[in-house]
């Protein structure tokens, strides 16, 4: 039944596509069957692959150094007090800054991929920083104590007690930075020229080639949804089952 | 029962500016099994968390015997929520030098001693009730296997025959390995049934006010033996205050009574 709602739902966006393209025109919005043939086009002319392979790429090593850093910084804030109140202001301007001015400063410092990276890890990290420190302080002295008193080895405080607990609080940060680094890392390659999902809107933009510029947006939607359905919501069921209120014992 | 285990020698302990302990002396004899009652704060968890290692004395002196195990069961059962019953009692043996297949029998093990099997071993702690809980906390000191058992109310959310099954359960580790036990408990019946020996604390800060022998073992006590003795602590629990040096002539009555 969730399903059928789900078709429901996605079948009454497209028909407003169709609707909005019969009103307003192919150059305005392009028609369903035309942005599927530029999708076919893009497909069959290869460009697919290597634009999303880069644009992954990006996002990846933008998403990987946003969220190491922003773990070891919002870890060590949240257990020392003094460190925390210096970095959680520096975490709220860094979060003030638009994507889109770090975009633009990272392309007059560093230019190319590492722009677009640089962006993607600053937008990400301060996100990823906040969670950390939530998770740090709501570290539970109990468990640690009772983890001290059967002299658990540092591996089983890491693994067994801290760990599961700071993920707990760091996967929704993490879910989120990652589908926000692949919208990041379009836009800064839309102005960077450095490759990817987002170069290729920019060639389709500069051409007036709506159609093309929608089947790209098609192939960005498609392959967050399918990131989501295949790694996200696994990972979610599996790391936050202890979360999950049914199968709760009676009281 | 030879030399002490664990001695507590004019131990004093404060949180913050007030007083828990003070002057706390007693030794706790190996392969007995000492019931630690008294009024709510008068230092009973403290002297678990002591015994355990998780906090130091102020003043005084705490002596365990030379390589003895300790293993802990708080009054919450402090299970850790993303583990499952099995994992969490495994969990009490990381210390050990042992394969991790041996750990996870070792625990499958003590859970079905203490009655959880089959598909409650897999279950999250919330999806266990109270006093199931309670017997996972049991089974992971049980599991260790451990020289000195220090249990905090480990009976309280379990209805009475599953409390009389683990008081014998508990017994039964402790002589069979000539372990020893401390043990806090508000139920005098509780404290007769598994106790060989009773301290009873005053108000904080926490002193002895009574010490009490039994000169048989738990599980010889009958039915009436069990419900005279509550009896005689009750009393002494609600009578006045008593100096530690006191208690000894009472111990020696309760001896002489029930030793024929």
């Amino acid at each position: 039944m969730k399903r059928l709602y789900g078709a429901l739902g996605i079948l009454l966006l497209l028909g407003l596509w169709e609707l909005g393209h019969r009103a307003y025109g192919a150059l305005v919005l392009p028609g369903l069957d035309d942005t599927a043939r530029a999708l076919l086009r893009l497909a069959r002319e290869g460009e697919i692959g290597p634009a999303l392979a880069a644009t992954a790429l990006h996002a990846g090593a933008g998403w990987l150094a946003g969220a190491v850093i922003g773990t070891l910084a919002g870890t060590a804030s949240g257990l020392r007090d003094g460190l925390r109140r210096m970095l959680h202001p520096v975490a709220i301007i860094l979060l003030g800054v638009p994507a889109i001015a770090w975009v633009v400063l990272a392309l007059l410092w560093f230019g190319g991929d590492r722009a677009v990276i640089f962006t993607v890890a600053i937008a990400t990290g301060p996100i990823v920083f906040a969670a950390a420190v939530q998770g740090a302080r709501s570290l539970d002295g109990g468990l640690a104590r009772m983890a001290r008193a059967f002299r658990a080895p540092p591996s089983a405080m890491v693994f067994d007690v801290y760990g599961p607990h700071m993920l707990g609080h760091l996967f929704p940060a993490l879910a989120t930075g990652f589908a926000m680094s692949w919208k990041v890392a379009v836009m800064a390659e839309l102005l960077s020229g450095a490759g990817g999902i987002g170069d290729g809107i920019a060639g389709a933009r500069a051409r007036v080639d709506t159609a093309e510029t929608m089947a790209w947006v098609v192939v960005i939607v498609i392959a967050l949804i399918l990131l989501d359905h295949m790694l996200l919501r696994h990972l979610r069921t599996k790391l936050e089952r202890w979360r999950d209120d049914e199968g709760a014992a009676e009281p | 029962m030879t030399g002490p285990v664990l001695s507590f020698d004019n131990v004093i302990f404060r949180y913050g500016n007030t007083p828990v302990l003070d002057g706390f002396s007693v030794d706790i004899p190996r392969g007995s099994i000492t019931c630690l009652m008294g009024p709510s704060g008068c230092g009973k968890s403290t002297l678990i968390a002591l015994a355990a290692g998780l906090l130091r004395p102020e003043s005084g002196v705490l002596r365990r015997a030379e390589g003895c195990r300790t293993a802990p069961m708080f009054q919450d059962p402090l299970l850790l929520p993303w583990r499952d019953a099995l994992s969490n009692v495994a969990f009490g043996l990381k210390a050990e030098p042992i394969p991790a297949a041996e750990r996870v029998e070792r625990a499958r093990t003590a859970l079905e001693e203490t009655g959880l099997s089959g598909a409650e071993l897999c279950k999250l702690p919330r999806q266990l009730s109270g006093g199931m809980q309670q017997r996972v906390a049991l089974a992971r000191a049980l599991a260790v296997a451990p020289d000195l058992l220090l249990l905090d109310e480990p009976f309280r959310a379990l209805d009475p025959p599953l409390a009389r099954r683990m008081h014998a359960r508990v017994r039964h580790a402790i002589e069979e390995r000539h372990a020893t036990a401390l043990i806090v408990t508000h139920d005098t019946r509780e404290a007769v049934r598994i106790a060989d020996r009773v301290v009873l604390l005053s108000t904080a800060p926490g002193r002895i006010r009574a010490l009490r022998e039994f000169p048989d073992r738990p599980g010889n006590r009958t039915a009436v033996e069990i419900a005279e003795l509550a009896e005689e602590l009750d009393a002494l629990a609600d009578s006045g205050p008593r100096d530690q040096g006191s208690s000894s002539g009472g111990s020696k009555v309760m001896k002489s009574r029930y030793a024929e």
